[in-house]
C-alpha cells in the first residue's frame, strides 16, 4: 500500500489545490510543497530495499482474452529511479514558486504534480498496459505547461513537436505492446521470457527501442527536444530532462530487454551506431550552442548516448553504470537547467554571448554553478565521473572501438562545459538593462543545494548504487544478465 | 447462350439502352435545323408559354404533394385489405385499425398546426 | 400470439411498441393546448426512453427472433439498444435549452425524435434485408427533417437538402443491392444470403458491393463521406450529436451482423470494406486538421471514428463484437459529453461552434474546458479514457486480421496521430491567450451539465475500469447467430 501512497499522493495533492481558491498562494505554496516534500520522505522507506524484499502491489484489474493486473513494484532497480523522481520533483515545486503569473500558480503546479504521478506510475509499473498509460498520459501535463504556462509563442509551437513527435513514439510502442500481447495473452510480462518467432520479436523490439529513442531522445530522434528544452519553464524543464529523459532507457532496462534477449543482439549494430552518434552529434552541437539551456539540452544528448552505449554493449560492468549514470544525469541536468533558469528569469535572455562575469556579483551562484558544470563534465569526485568512468570500463571490453569513439566526447564534455561556465561567470560583467540582481536568493540556495549534496554523494560512494545495480540488473528475469552472460 | 433467367433481363437492358440511344442521337445527327423563335420556345400545349420554365411556386405545392403521397400509400393499403379481410379475421382487423389510428393522430397534428391552410 | 404463420412475440417489439405510443403522446399533447411548456413535451420524450429501457429489462440476455425470423432480439441487439435510448434521452435533453434547436416546433421535433430512434431499434434487430431497410428508412426520413429544423439558418437548410437527396442516393443503393442478393440467394433472410455466400457469383458480388456502398453513405466512410461535414455542421446541434452516434451505432449493427452471419473469417467479399476503413481513417483525421468550426471538425473526426470502429471486424472473430461495442460505448459518452458541452456554452448564437470562440476557455471557464479536454483526449486515445481502451482493443482485433488487419492497424496509428493534432489543437486554443475572442459563450444551464458530468464519468470509468464494461461480454461470442 506504501507504494500506491507514494505514486498517488502528488496527485491527491494536486487535486486538494483545485479546492484552495487561486488567490491564496501562500496557502498553495505550502500545500503543494508538503505533498511533495513528504512522497520524498516516503520514498525513502523504500532504500532498505534490495534484492531479497520488494515491495510489490498486485490487483486484478482486466481479465478475459488477455489479462492485465494493477501490479506496481518497487524493487532494485526501480528503487532509484522513484528516489530520483520524488527529490527532483520536490525541486521543481519549490523552484516553481517564482512563476510569474501569480493567478496562474495554482494549475502551473497542479500540471507539475500530475506529472510526478504519471512518472512514478511509470517507474514503478510491471504490467505493461499500466507502464503505457503511464508513458502516454506523461504527454499531457507537459503539453499543457508549454502550451498554457510557458507564455510565449514558441513555447506554445515548441508544444505541438513535443506532443506529436512522442505521440508517434508511443503509439508504435503501442502496436508493440499489442503485437506481444497478443502472443502472450498477459500485460504481465516482467519475468516471462515469450516463446516468439525471431521475426515477431525482431519487429516488436524495433518498436519498443523505437519508441524509447524518442521519449530519451537519442540521435536521430531528438529534434522535438531543442524546443522543448530552450522553451519550457525551469521547473518542466528540470523534471523532462531529468526524470522523463529516463523513462525510455528504464522501459529499455525493465521490458524491452528482457523480453526480447536475442532480437536486441540482432538490433545491437544499429543501436550501437546510433549511441555514438548521439554522443558525438551532441558533444558537437553543444560546443556550437550559443544558447545556454540549448547547450545544455545537446550534452543531455550525449550523456545519455552514452547509456545507449552501455546498455547495448552488453557488458554487466556498463549495463548497471548505465543505471549511475542515468541518476547521476538527471540529477546534474535538474540542477544545471533549474540554474540557468534562474540566471534567465533575472537577464531576460538566453543568449551566452549577452550575459557575462556574474561572478563578480553573485559567487554563491558561480559556487553552485561550478559544482553543477563540473560534475556534467565528469569531474573525479562528483556522480558524473563514476558513472562515466564505469561504462567506459565495461563497454571497452566488449565494444573498444565505440568506446575510443565515445572518450573523444568525453573530452569535448570539458570543451562546452567549460565555455558555458566561463562565459557566464568569468571575464568583464555583462548584462542587458534592466536586469536585476544576481545572486541567489535563499530559497533557490536552499532547493537546488538537496540535488548538488546528492550528486556529490554518488560521487564520493558511488557504491552505495552500483553495489546494488548488478543484482537490479539480474533481478529482472530472464534479464540482462544472460543476455550479459553470454557475450562476457 | 447461358440458359439463366438473367440473360433475358440482361439482353432488355441492352435493347432498351441501344433503342433509347439510337432515338436520341440519329436524329440529331440527320435532321435538317432551321430554329426559329416559336420553334425554341417550352412547349405547353400550343398554348403561348406565359411565365419562364424554371419558375418558382410557394413551397405549398410540395406540402400538399406530400400530404398527398401519405394519403395515396394509405389507400393502396387498404384496398387488399378490404378484399381480404374476412381471412385476416380480428387480429387483421385491429392492426389496420392501429394503422388508421396512428395515421389520424399524424393528420390531426398536421391540421391543428395549420398544414392545410393555404397561406 | 400467430397470425397466418407469422409469429409475433410482443415482449419483444414491446420496446418498439412503447417508444410509439411516446412519440404519439408527445404529438398529441402537444395539440392539447398552445400553452404547453416545451419542457413538458421533452420530459414526456425522456419519460418514454425510461419506460422502452424497463420493458428492454426481461429481455437481457435472451435469444429470440420473432416475425418468422426476421426481427432479431439477442444481447447483440440489446446493447444497441441501450446505446440508441441512452442516445435520444441526452439529445432531448440537450433539445430543450434553446428554441433555435427546434425552430420553436417542440411537438414535432420530439416526436421525430423518437421515431428516429425506433429506426435504430429496427436497425438493430434486422434480420433480413426487408426489415434493413426500414429500419434505415424510417431512422433517415425522419432525420432528413430534423437536419433543416434549425431552418432560419441557412446552413440548417443546405445539411438538410443535402442530407436528403444523398440520403436518398444511399438508399437506391441498398435496395437495389438488396434486390440483387434477392435474386442471387433466392431469400431475403440473412441466413439464405450467408448460404449464397458460400459460392459466390457474379450477381451475387455486385448486389453486396451496392448494398455495402450504401451502408457506407449512411456511415459516412471515404469515399462516401462527402455529405458528411456540411449535414454536420449545419444541423442544429442536439442533432449533430445524435446524428454522429445514434446513426452510425444503428448502421454499424447492421454491418455487424451481416458480416458476422453472411461472413465468415477471412472472406474475400469484405476486403472493399477494410479498404473504405483505411481512407476513412486517413481523410477523416486529415480532413479534420484544417478545420475552424467545431461542429465540422466533430463531423470529420465521426468519419475517421467509423473508419476506427470497422476495425472492431477486422478478424470477424467473437472478441470483434465486445471491441465494438465497448468502442462505440465509449464514443458515444465522449461524443455527446462534447456537445454537450458545445450545448452548455452555447448561447443560440452560431458563433458557440466557432473554434475561435473557444480561445482561452481555460481561464474563463475552468471546468468546462477541462471536461471537454478529456473528451477530446478520449477521442485521440490518450490513456486512461475510454477511448484509449477502446483503440487497445480494436488494435488486438486488427492483429487477428491477416494482412489487411495489419494495414488497418498502422492506418489507425497514423490516423491517431494526425488526430493528436486535431483535437490537441482544440484543447491548445482553449488555453491561449485570449484577445480578440469574437463571443464569449456564457451559457450555464442544469440539464446540459448533466450530460456533461455524465459523459465525464462514463468516459473515465470506462476508461479506468474497462473491466466494468467487458466483464459482462463473454455473451458476445455467442450473440450474433
Amino acid at each position: 500500500m506504501l507504494i500506491n501512497t507514494v505514486i498517488f499522493l502528488p496527485l491527491v495533492t494536486a487535486l486538494v489545490l483545485l479546492c484552495v481558491p487561486r488567490t491564496a498562494s501562500g496557502a498553495l505554496k505550502a500545500i503543494a510543497l508538503a505533498g511533495a516534500v513528504a512522497t520524498f520522505v516516503l520514498s525513502l522507506t523504500f532504500m532498505s530495499l534490495g534484492v531479497s524484499t520488494v515491495a510489490d502491489f498486485t490487483a486484478p484489474w482486466i481479465a478475459g482474452p488477455w489479462s492485465a493486473a494493477y501490479h506496481v513494484r518497487v524493487d532494485a532497480l526501480r528503487l532509484f529511479f522513484v528516489l530520483l523522481t520524488t527529490l527532483v520533483s520536490a525541486v521543481c515545486v519549490w523552484a516553481a514558486f517564482s512563476y510569474a503569473q501569480a493567478t496562474r500558480l495554482r494549475g502551473f503546479l497542479f500540471l507539475l504534480l500530475t506529472f510526478e504521478t504519471t512518472l512514478l506510475g511509470l517507474f514503478t509499473a510491471a504490467d505493461l498496459l499500466l507502464f503505457y498509460i503511464y508513458w502516454d498520459l506523461m504527454l499531457i501535463p507537459v503539453f499543457l505547461i508549454l502550451s498554457g504556462y510557458a507564455g510565449s509563442d514558441d513555447a506554445r509551437k515548441a508544444a505541438w513537436g513535443y506532443l506529436i513527435y512522442n505521440g508517434a513514439g508511443g503509439l508504435v510502442l503501442l502496436l508493440g505492446i499489442i503485437g506481444l500481447v497478443n502472443q502472450t495473452h498477459t500485460f504481465e510480462v516482467s519475468g516471462l521470457v515469450p516463446n516468439l518467432s525471431g521475426a515477431l520479436s525482431w519487429w516488436l523490439f524495433g518498436a519498443f527501442a523505437f519508441a524509447f529513442a524518442v521519449k530519451t531522445p537519442a540521435f536521430p530522434f531528438h529534434s522535438w527536444m531543442p524546443a522543448t528544452y530552450t522553451q519550457s519553464p525551469p521547473p518542466l524543464v528540470a523534471m523532462v530532462s531529468g526524470v522523463q529523459s529516463k523513462a525510455g532507457l528504464f522501459g529499455l532496462l525493465a521490458f524491452a530487454l528482457p523480453l526480447f534477449p536475442d532480437a536486441a543482439h540482432v538490433w545491437a549494430p544499429l543501436l550501437l551506431v546510433m549511441a555514438i552518434a548521439s554522443i558525438l552529434y551532441g558533444a558537437l552541437a553543444a560546443i556550437g550552442a550559443r544558447d545556454m539551456k540549448l547547450l545544455v539540452a545537446y550534452s543531455s544528448l550525449s550523456h545519455l548516448g552514452l547509456v545507449w552505449l552501455a546498455f547495448f554493449a552488453f557488458s554487466i560492468t556498463s549495463v548497471s553504470a548505465g543505471i549511475l549514470m542515468l541518476i547521476s544525469h538527471g540529477l546534474i541536468a535538474a540542477a544545471l537547467f533549474l540554474l540557468l533558469g534562474f540566471i534567465e528569469e533575472r537577464v531576460g535572455t538566453r543568449d551566452l554571448g549577452a550575459v557575462g562575469g556574474l561572478s563578480q556579483h553573485a559567487p554563491r551562484l558561480a559556487a553552485y554553478m561550478l559544482v553543477a558544470a563540473m560534475a556534467a563534465l565528469g569531474l573525479p569526485g562528483l556522480s558524473g565521473f563514476a558513472g562515466e568512468f564505469l561504462i567506459l570500463i565495461g563497454t571497452w571490453q566488449t565494444q573498444p572501438l565505440y568506446t575510443s569513439l565515445a572518450l573523444i566526447a568525453v573530452v569535448l564534455a570539458c570543451v562546452y562545459m567549460l565555455v558555458l561556465f566561463q562565459s557566464l561567470m568569468h571575464g568583464p560583467e555583462r548584462l542587458p538593462r534592466g536586469a536585476g540582481p544576481i545572486e541567489l536568493r535563499p530559497r533557490e540556495m536552499w532547493l537546488v543545494a538537496p540535488l548538488l549534496a546528492a550528486i556529490v554523494f554518488l560521487g564520493v560512494w558511488p557504491g552505495w548504487l552500483n553495489d546494488r545495480t548488478p543484482n537490479a540488473v539480474t533481478a529482472q528475469p530472464p534479464a540482462v544478465s544472460t543476455t550479459v552472460g553470454r557475450h562476457a | 447462350m447461358p440458359a439463366s433467367p438473367w440473360t433475358i433481363i440482361a439482353i432488355y437492358f441492352i435493347v432498351a439502352l441501344v433503342v433509347a440511344g439510337v432515338i436520341s442521337i440519329v436524329p440529331g445527327i440527320f435532321t435538317r435545323k432551321r430554329p426559329t423563335k416559336e420553334k425554341l420556345e417550352s412547349y405547353e400545349c400550343g398554348v403561348p408559354p406565359t411565365s419562364e420554365f424554371l419558375g418558382r411556386f410557394p413551397v405549398r405545392f410540395y406540402l400538399v404533394a406530400m400530404l398527398f403521397v401519405v394519403f395515396d400509400v394509405e389507400t393502396a393499403a387498404f384496398y387488399p385489405w378490404a378484399v381480404k379481410l374476412k381471412e385476416l379475421g380480428l387480429f387483421g382487423f385491429v392492426e389496420m385499425l392501429t394503422f388508421i389510428i396512428v395515421l389520424g393522430i399524424g393528420y390531426a397534428y398536421v391540421w391543428k398546426k395549420g398544414g392545410f391552410s393555404w397561406r | 400470439m400467430s397470425f397466418q404463420g407469422v409469429s409475433i412475440s410482443w415482449p419483444v417489439l414491446a420496446p418498439i411498441v412503447a417508444l410509439t405510443a411516446g412519440g404519439l403522446l408527445v404529438l398529441l399533447v402537444d395539440l392539447a393546448s398552445k400553452a404547453i411548456p416545451r419542457g413538458v413535451l421533452y420530459g414526456i420524450g425522456v419519460a418514454s426512453c425510461v419506460a422502452a429501457f424497463v420493458t428492454m429489462l426481461p429481455l437481457y440476455g435472451q435469444e429470440q427472433v420473432t416475425l418468422n425470423g426476421a426481427f432479431a432480439s439477442d444481447r447483440f441487439s440489446w446493447m444497441f439498444d441501450a446505446l440508441l435510448l441512452l442516445t435520444l434521452a441526452v439529445t432531448l435533453v440537450l433539445s430543450s435549452l434553446r428554441k433555435a434547436e427546434d425552430g420553436g416546433n417542440a411537438g414535432a421535433y420530439a416526436a421525430l425524435l423518437i421515431f428516429c430512434t425506433i429506426g435504430g431499434f429496427v436497425m438493430a434487430g434486422a434480420d433480413n434485408l426487408i426489415i434493413i431497410f426500414l429500419g434505415i428508412e424510417q431512422l433517415s426520413l425522419a432525420l432528413y427533417v430534423l437536419a433543416g429544423t434549425g431552418f432560419p439558418r441557412e446552413a440548417s437548410q443546405e445539411a438538410a437538402l443535402k442530407y436528403v437527396l444523398l440520403g436518398s442516393l444511399a438508399s437506391g443503393f441498398l435496395i437495389f443491392g438488396s434486390a440483387l442478393l434477392y435474386g442471387a440467394s433466392g431469400g431475403v433472410s440473412l441466413g439464405a444470403i450467408a448460404r449464397a455466400a458460400a459460392a459466390p457469383q457474379g450477381l451475387f458480388v455486385a448486389g453486396f458491393a451496392l448494398f455495402l456502398v450504401g451502408l457506407s453513405f449512411k456511415l459516412a466512410l471515404t469515399p462516401f463521406h462527402t455529405w458528411a461535414p456540411d449535414v454536420y455542421e449545419g444541423s442544429p446541434l442536439a442533432i449533430t450529436a445524435y446524428m454522429s452516434v445514434a446513426v452510425k451505432a444503428a448502421a454499424f449493427a447492421i454491418l455487424a451482423r451481416v458480416a458476422y452471419t453472411v461472413f465468415g473469417h477471412d472472406s474475400v467479399a469484405l476486403i472493399p470494406l477494410w479498404g473504405v476503413a483505411i481512407l476513412s481513417m486517413l481523410v477523416g483525421n486529415l480532413g479534420a486538421i484544417r478545420q475552424t468550426n467545431l461542429k465540422r471538425l466533430l463531423g470529420y473526426s465521426s468519419i475517421a471514428q467509423a473508419g476506427y470502429i470497422v476495425v472492431a471486424l477486422a478478424g470477424v472473430s467473437p472478441g470483434g463484437l465486445a471491441a465494438m461495442l465497448f468502442y462505440l460505448t465509449a464514443y458515444a459518452f465522449t461524443t455527446l459529453g462534447a456537445f454537450a458541452v458545445m450545448a452548455l456554452l452555447g448561447d443560440g448564437s452560431d458563433t458557440y461552434a466557432e473554434l475561435a470562440s473557444y480561445r482561452g476557455l481555460f481561464f474563463r471557464r475552468p471546468w468546462p474546458a477541462a471536461a471537454m479536454a478529456l473528451f477530446f483526449f478520449s477521442l485521440a486515445g490518450i490513456p486512461a479514457t475510454a477511448g484509449f481502451y477502446g483503440k487497445v482493443l480494436l488494435l488486438q482485433q486488427a492483429f487477428g486480421g491477416g494482412p489487411w488487419g495489419i494495414g488497418m492497424a498502422i492506418a489507425l496509428v497514423f490516423g491517431t496521430l494526425v488526430s493528436f493534432y486535431v483535437y490537441g489543437k482544440v484543447v491548445w486554443d482553449m488555453y491561449a491567450p485570449a484577445e480578440g475572442v469574437a463571443a464569449v459563450p456564457s451559457g450555464n444551464a442544469l440539464a446540459p451539465w448533466i450530460a456533461v458530468v455524465a459523459g465525464a464519468a462514463g468516459t473515465l470509468v470506462f476508461g479506468v475500469l474497462p473491466q466494468l464494461f467487458y466483464a459482462s461480454q463473454p455473451f458476445l461470442t455467442a450473440a450474433v447467430r
